[in-house]
């Protein structure tokens, strides 16, 4: 049975039963929680034997390839691509500069990159980075008051100069989704390439690459119910081709003499050194816990909770929103009146809610929105309305200790 | 340059205010009232430069003519703020070990050690390099 009030779905997390205390967990936009079934496939891949991939031909390096191989089929699946257009990564951060240094290329003295105002660091830095290394020009895409992105002047300010376009599928600080076609659109029509973060997305949309009409699309296995160190670069196969490696050794290379080196074929060209093995496992086991649930209830237990969720927060006099955009996804952000965010966090995490407080690693959308930061609520499949509950009973204790 | 200290309250003083605490609650409501017993600093003092790196909220410190001054935008801090100030004042020995023990006495210590971003550490780390 799946409600407000019992998720089916809590049963699977070890980490949110056993426990005497209630917790409420409200920050899966920093890193779900893992089902039981992916910490036993994780386990049982060390168990069975575990070897190296692509590498000996012996039976512990066959199951280990095998099993590798079939997680990088998964993954595509997941998105609506092929298993060569997916590259392991050690997670979104990983993924956008193995993309800012393998398309330098690309880019000239006098060139544009464009980013929005609401990326967070990891898909803005290495960006700003290339674009110091290039000399060409890093430009934003502002961002209107309820945190939705300005399109229209995307659309007026967006020439030919332009080469990559780098955006978030959906904000990790206000939960705004981007409007990717059209993005992709904008982007082809000026021979650039658009990079999509999709590291708030993979978790609560139904995710499909041909759809976005995006070049690449970059996640990480711990927000998705997977473990911390394996992400997804997936590139179109025109779009790896023009990726040029930047990480040197391990299977990537095909030939090595003193005088020169080949590489690899794609997908193995892009992934250097020994690949974190048990981590695609564990996020491919991941993908099959989440499949076994019709996407379509899934999603739609998350939009009535999050709106729950809302209702909550807008109607308490003390909550101030920040940003309200026109499609929220997975997360609300806000403040108390009067009490700092992190003055809110250190109480919440005193009566066990768990949410996150500060600039959520996007510096310049939180100067635009909200300067002292704010604090975030975000939800997982395993939330219910318990949680929320729990977290509006607390905002009602600390505005209580501060109207003192 | 001569201004009164921005506390006048010693380790004592504040380690009576919290002797009749029996919850973390009444600690915290202790450590809120602590907050305003801290007056304001100079507001030229709380520039750029003057913020201290590794905060979520902001803090500034002022130090000159042996006096030290220290300011946060978020109350919680401010009111630990208090605690540090009593702590450099006593001069026994260093202000770190002062704040530790009086922290560890209030009961606030459990509490507060976990939320390493509360900056704290980082301002002791300032005031260390002072004297």
């Amino acid at each position: 049975m799946t409600s407000l009030k019992h998720t089916r779905y809590r049963q699977f997390f070890p980490s949110l039963n056993g426990t005497n205390q209630p917790f409420a967990y409200l920050d899966s936009a920093a890193s779900t929680q893992v089902p039981e079934v992916v910490l036993k496939d994780i386990e049982q891949y060390y168990r069975q034997g575990h070897a190296n991939v692509h590498r000996a031909s012996h039976s512990f390096a066959r199951h280990a390839t095998n099993a590798f191989e079939l997680a990088r089929k998964t993954l595509a699946e997941f998105i609506g691509a092929k298993a060569q257009n997916i590259i392991w990564t050690s997670g979104t951060t990983q993924a956008a500069n193995l993309l800012a240094d393998g398309l330098a290329h690309l880019v000239d003295e006098g060139d544009e990159i464009w980013v929005s105002e609401l990326e967070h660091h990891s898909n803005l830095v290495p960006w700003q980075q290339l674009a110091f290394k290039r000399k060409a020009k890093l430009k934003v895409i502002p961002v209107l008051d309820n945190g939705d992105i300005d399109l229209a002047y995307l659309r007026q300010q967006l020439s030919d100069k332009c080469k990559i376009i780098a955006v978030a599928h959906v904000s990790n600080s206000i939960g705004a989704m981007q409007p990717i076609p059209e993005l992709s659109r904008l982007a082809h029509q000026h021979c650039a390439k658009i990079v999509v973060d999709g590291a708030q997305a993979v978790a609560h949309l139904d995710i499909d690459v041909n759809r976005l009409a995006c070049d690449y699309y970059l996640f990480s296995g711990h927000k998705l119910y997977g473990p911390t160190g394996i992400g997804v670069l997936y590139g179109s196969e025109e779009a790896l081709e023009l990726l040029e490696p930047s990480v040197f050794g391990g299977e990537m290379i095909s030939k090595v003499s003193f005088e020169t080196s080949t590489w690899n074929s794609l997908p193995y060209r892009l992934e250097a050194g020994t690949p974190n093995i048990a981590g695609a496992i564990g996020l491919a086991s991941a993908i099959k816990f989440l499949a076994q649930f019709p996407i379509k209830e899934r999603l739609s237990h998350e939009r009535q909770l999050l709106a729950y969720a809302l209702q909550q927060l807008k109607q308490h006099p003390k909550v101030e929103l920040v940003g309200e955009p026109m499609m929220r996804v997975g997360l609300i952000a806000f403040n108390l009146r009067g009490v700092h965010p992190q003055d809110a966090a250190t109480l919440f995490d005193q009566y066990n809610v768990a949410l996150r407080c500060g600039h959520h690693c996007a510096m310049p959308l939180s100067s635009r929105l909200s300067p002292e930061g704010s604090i975030r609520l975000s939800i997982g499949l395993y939330n219910n309305q318990q949680d929320i509950d729990q977290a509006i009973e607390v905002i009602d204790k600390i505005m209580e200790l501060f109207d003192e | 340059m001569n201004k009164a200290p921005q506390v006048d309250l010693s380790i004592e003083q504040i380690e009576q205010r919290f002797a009749n605490c029996s919850s973390w609650e009444e600690r915290y409501r202790q450590l809120l009232l602590l907050s305003k017993a801290l007056s304001p600093m100079d507001s030229q003092y709380q520039t750029e430069e003057n913020l201290v790196q590794g905060c979520e909220s902001d803090v500034w410190l002022y130090y000159a003519n042996e006096q030290l001054f220290i300011n946060s935008n978020a109350k919680i801090i401010k009111g630990l703020l208090v605690i540090v100030l009593a702590s450099f004042v006593q001069q026994t020995e260093s202000t770190q070990t002062i704040f530790s023990q009086t922290l560890e006495k209030l009961g606030l210590a459990h509490h507060l050690s976990e939320s390493r971003n509360n900056g704290i550490t980082a301002i002791l780390q300032k005031i260390a390099t002072l004297s």
